[in-house]
Order: C-alpha cells, then structure tokens, then sequence
C-alpha cells in the first residue's frame, strides 16, 4: 500500500514551485534589462574628402567641319574595341563633314598617356570620345 | 577612364564624352566624381563587352539606348559634346566640407547597434565585437603610436580622399576579435590600404614572416590555409572590415566584381614555416631584402589559387606538375607556390634545388603555354598586349608567332615565389598566379 504524501510535504513542494517560478520571471525580467541596456560605442566610419569642383570644358556649337579624336582605351585587348571602328563609320556615313582620328592610347586601360592627350591638343583636335570601359 | 576624360576638360579644354558600361558610369558620375575628380563628366551608357560579336550586333549597339540620356547612343555622344553646360556643370571651386564623423554613435541596444553595423556594411554579415571605447583603449595600448596619428590619406578605391587614424584602425581591431598584441601586424595591414579590386574575380593573399608568428600565434604548420587559428583568422577578418570601412569598397557602389572570389573570405592570412624550410632555402621577407629577426607582412594579389589535387607521386616529380599547373594561371608573369615542407624537402633533396632562386629558375624556363592560350587571357591581352605593340619585348616577339608557339610565359624568376608553409601530413602544394607587394615592417608598428 502507498503511503499518501503528508500535507507538510505537499505544502513545502507547492511553496518551492512558486518561489521558483517568482525567480524565474525575475530573472527574464533582469535579461530583458540587460538586452534593453544602451551601451555607447565608438564610430568606426571614415570621413571620405569631397574634390574640389571643376567646370567641363565649354561644348562645341555643332560638329560640322569639326576634327573628332576617337581613343580606344585599350580595354578590349589586343585587337582594340571594334565598336569604335563602327563609330567612325556612324560619322562617315551620317556625318560626313566631321573628321575622325582614330587612336589607340599606349599602355593598359589603367595607364595614364599624357603624350596623346597632349597631341590631339596640338593636332587641332576639337573633340574625344573616349572609349569603352567595362 | 574618369581621370583621362578629367584631364582632356580639365587641362586641354577638350569636349569629351566617355563611353562605358552601367557600372562604370554609376561609378563615374557618382563617387568617383564626388571624391576624386571633381569634374562633371558626361557619360554615354553602352551594353558590354563586345568581343567576337559580328558587325551587324555592333551596329544595333550604336542605334540602341545610352542608359544615361535614353537617347541613341550616336545622338546622345553628339549631344554631349554639343549641348550648353548646365549650371552643375559650370560651378568650379573647393567644395563644402564633409561634416566629419562622429567620434562615437549614439547610445543604442546591443541587437540594434549589431544591426546598425550590418546595415551601414561596416561587418562581414557576422557579429562584431561592439567597439566600446574601454575595449578600444586596451587595442591601444598595443602601439606605441598615438590614436591621433593619420595612417594613411588616399585610402579610398581608386586612391580617393579617406584619411584615417591609428583609433579607426583600433575600432576595427576590436570588431574583428583581434587581441592588443595583434595590432601593429593589424596596423602594418592598415598601411596598405587600398587593396587591389576589380570587376574580374582577383583576392588578395598576406604573408607574415619573422618572429612575431610565434608571439601572436600565427599559424605557419598544420592546417595553415584553412580556419584552424585564432590569429590567422582575426588578422583575414580585420582586413575583410577595414576594406569595407576604411576603402569603402561596396559591391554595386564602389566596386563591380561580378562573380568576387570566396577568397576575399580571410584573404589567405597565413606565417611561413621558416623553422621547416631546407637548409639553403631562405624565408620569403629574407629573399625579398629583410632580415630574418625582422617581422614582415607582404600583401598579394591575384586571381587563381590552383589545388595540386592530391599529393606528390614517386612517377613524377612534383616540379613537373607544377609547370604543367602553370598553364592555368593568369599569365601576369608571376607565380606563387605554397608548399608543404615535405615537397620542400623532396625539391630540395630528391630534385636537387638547392635555394627558392634555383626552383624559380628552373620554373621560368620550362614552364611554357601556346601563344594563343596566352593572349586569349584578358588580364594579359589587357595589360601586356599594349606594351608588345609598343616593341616591348618578349611581348612584341610573342604577338608576332603562331598560336601553337610554346612561349615562356614566366620570364622573369624574381616574380616567382615559393612560400614554405603546412604539417607534413602530406605532401600537398598549391600554385597560384599571385604577385607579392613590397612587404612591409611591423615593427615600424609596435
């Protein structure tokens, strides 16, 4: 035969399960403080300088008799870019007046040709389309 | 193209109109202009690339949309070297100052400060380490240099203006987990800024030489490639945030890498086994000018990193494969090996290379590719292709031989290097087509 729990027994079971669940609530309170703590932290973005401003170069009235300086920027590898040699097409066919130049800037596409740029300057160009990136 | 285009308005007062694909132009009319040039170019938005398309698909490029104007492409380049400037385009002078950053961000919970950082790109879409400024002190106190000390000046890519301070580096230290006594290899890292990106897939690769391996715990040995060190993984991670933070780099925004490359991960942040290297077999810094008891951080760059695939076998001598491995490089003339120190030993011991330089002397003359393997590479025909048409030679020569011609494609030994690392658990290697920067002191940095 079992023996029945005694009253006293029952009674302090009951009371430990409400102190503990007393206990439990407060400690989700107490991490809920904690997740509701501002904390301050240090920045870690830079300030990015902006250039200082630079106008364009004022624009030609048409390009009628104009000379027009079309620069391969060497991106498309060692046979040039095709679609520039359809650009000078494009002017021949559509606009026949303009005269085009075709060149190839020396170097990779990230090398800089200051002895081009200095030459269609010298050689009366009036206009570059540079070209193309990918 | 932006700075070119820069300098024809700029210097010659020349109209210029510069043609590019979308992100180039995003690129070009937003932070480049911005930070960099300044100056208001027009661009005309083309579909790319166009190499082996036929006449007729070039000639619909030129009847179809610039993604700027939404004109045809041929009326909007005329327009834009005829059409009046507006009065964005005429305003000239130095540019209102950026207000600087704050020193710290305001005051938040935890979980929304760890979302803020993944919002702003400032993480590796991993949890950091919230910066508090007791944590940033204690990084600190790993330098002998002031906080307020400027780094570097031209951090951003393509070289714009985002100057920042031993504190920033010191911020992103504590972020990535790094631990005081990493933070002058962390800061000799910063040095470096801008790391190399592209739209093609290249990484970046960091060595570390001499004794602060083993003061901080880099790896060099057993599972030296893979995540199995605390230092090694803390360093790759300081440099995955300071090229978000520090360059800005942000795919979309500033960079265009269409495919990236799992790499870019940890960077490869690996120590070379100096203890384990041959006898005669210098460390890679001592090669390179440094002394051995010089600690040395050397920043690569590259874009194949080519798996031996198995180990070393008794019929065939693990030179051979390595030429033969050669072949699927990028063909920029360097090459970088990371062997295991067993391959060193049987190198050395069984093949007869007594020093790095004799390997790489033997590797530059047999490791050969066709030609047209070899101009077929963009990065080559890119970079090396002008300079043969130039009469730079071997490049002139090479240009003018039969696609089947077996050219030496790595003809100068100096830009091969042979990096010494692993646990001889077997005789493992990795060839890759990475070219390393001039290393650089941590010591100058603690």
């Amino acid at each position: 035969m079992k023996k029945k729990p005694s009253l006293s027994i029952g009674l302090i079971a009951t009371v430990i399960l409400i102190l503990s669940g007393i206990a439990s609530v407060q400690s989700e309170r107490n991490a809920a403080a904690a997740d509701d703590r501002l904390i301050t932290v240090m920045n870690p973005a830079v300030t990015e300088k902006f250039a200082d401003r630079v106008p364009l170069a004022p624009r030609l009235d048409s390009l009628e008799g104009k000379t027009i300086y079309l620069v391969d920027l060497n991106y498309e590898g060692i046979l040039g870019t095709p679609v520039m040699g359809e650009m000078k097409a494009w002017f021949d066919r559509n606009m026949p007046s303009v005269k085009t130049v075709l060149k190839l800037k020396s170097g990779s596409y990230i090398a800089d040709d200051p002895a081009l740029w200095k030459e269609i300057a010298q050689k009366g160009g009036n206009a570059v389309i540079l070209g193309v990136a990918g | 193209m932006s700075r070119f285009s820069a300098t024809l308005e700029r210097e010659y007062g020349l109209p210029t109109v510069s043609l590019a694909n979308e992100n180039i132009v995003s690129f070009g009319i937003g932070t480049h202009f911005k930070y960099s040039t300044g100056v208001p170019l027009r661009f005309v938005g083309m579909p790319y690339p166009f190499t082996g398309l036929d006449e007729k698909t070039l000639e619909a490029y030129l009847d179809g949309k610039d993604s700027v104007s939404r004109k045809p492409v041929m009326q909007a380049i005329v327009d834009s070297l005829t059409l009046p400037l507006t009065d964005k385009e005429k305003v000239a002078g130095a540019s209102t100052d950026v207000p600087p950053e704050p020193r710290f961000l305001p005051p938040d919970t935890e979980d929304k400060l760890q979302r803020l950082f993944k919002n702003k790109h400032w993480t590796d879409y991993n949890p950091v380490i919230l910066p508090t400024e007791e944590r940033v002190s204690a990084m600190l106190r790993g330098t002998s240099h002031k906080p307020d000390e400027l780094v570097k000046e031209n951090s951003g890519t393509f070289g714009t203006k985002r100057p920042f301070t031993v504190e920033k580096v010191a911020i992103i230290a504590v972020m990535a987990g790094a631990k005081p006594e990493y933070f002058p290899t962390i800061l000799a890292l910063a040095s470096q800024i801008p790391y190399s990106d592209s739209t093609t897939s290249n990484a970046s690769m960091v060595l570390i030489n001499g004794p602060v391996r083993k003061e901080i715990g880099v790896n060099s040995g057993i599972g030296v490639l893979g995540p199995n060190a605390e230092a090694n993984s803390v360093l790759g991670r300081s440099m995955v945030l300071m090229h978000k933070i520090i360059q800005g780099y942000q795919e979309g925004v500033t960079g265009f890498s269409s495919l990236s490359n799992p790499l870019l991960y940890n960077y490869v942040t690996i120590a070379e086994n100096e203890e384990a290297l041959p006898e005669g077999w210098k460390p890679f810094h001592v090669r390179n000018g440094h002394k051995p008891q010089d600690s040395v951080l050397t920043v690569f760059m590259g874009w194949n990193f080519v798996n031996c695939s198995g180990s070393v076998v008794e019929h065939y001598a693990p030179q051979l494969l390595m030429r033969d491995f050669t072949r699927v490089l990028a063909a920029t003339g360097a090459a970088t090996l990371i062997i295991d120190p067993s391959v060193a030993d049987l190198l050395k011991n069984s093949q007869g290379f007594q020093t790095k330089e004799a390997f790489a002397e033997w590797l530059s003359q047999n490791a050969q590719v066709p030609a047209e393997t070899y101009w077929a590479n963009s990065i080559v025909s890119g970079m090396m292709g002008p300079l043969g048409k130039q009469g730079l030679e071997p490049y002139a020569s090479w240009q003018n031989v039969s696609g089947d011609t077996l050219i030496k494609h790595l003809p100068n030994p100096r830009n091969i290097q042979t990096i010494v690392a692993g646990g001889e658990t077997a005789s493992v290697w990795f060839i890759t087509d990475f070219m390393a920067g001039r290393g650089v002191s941590i010591d100058a940095w603690r």
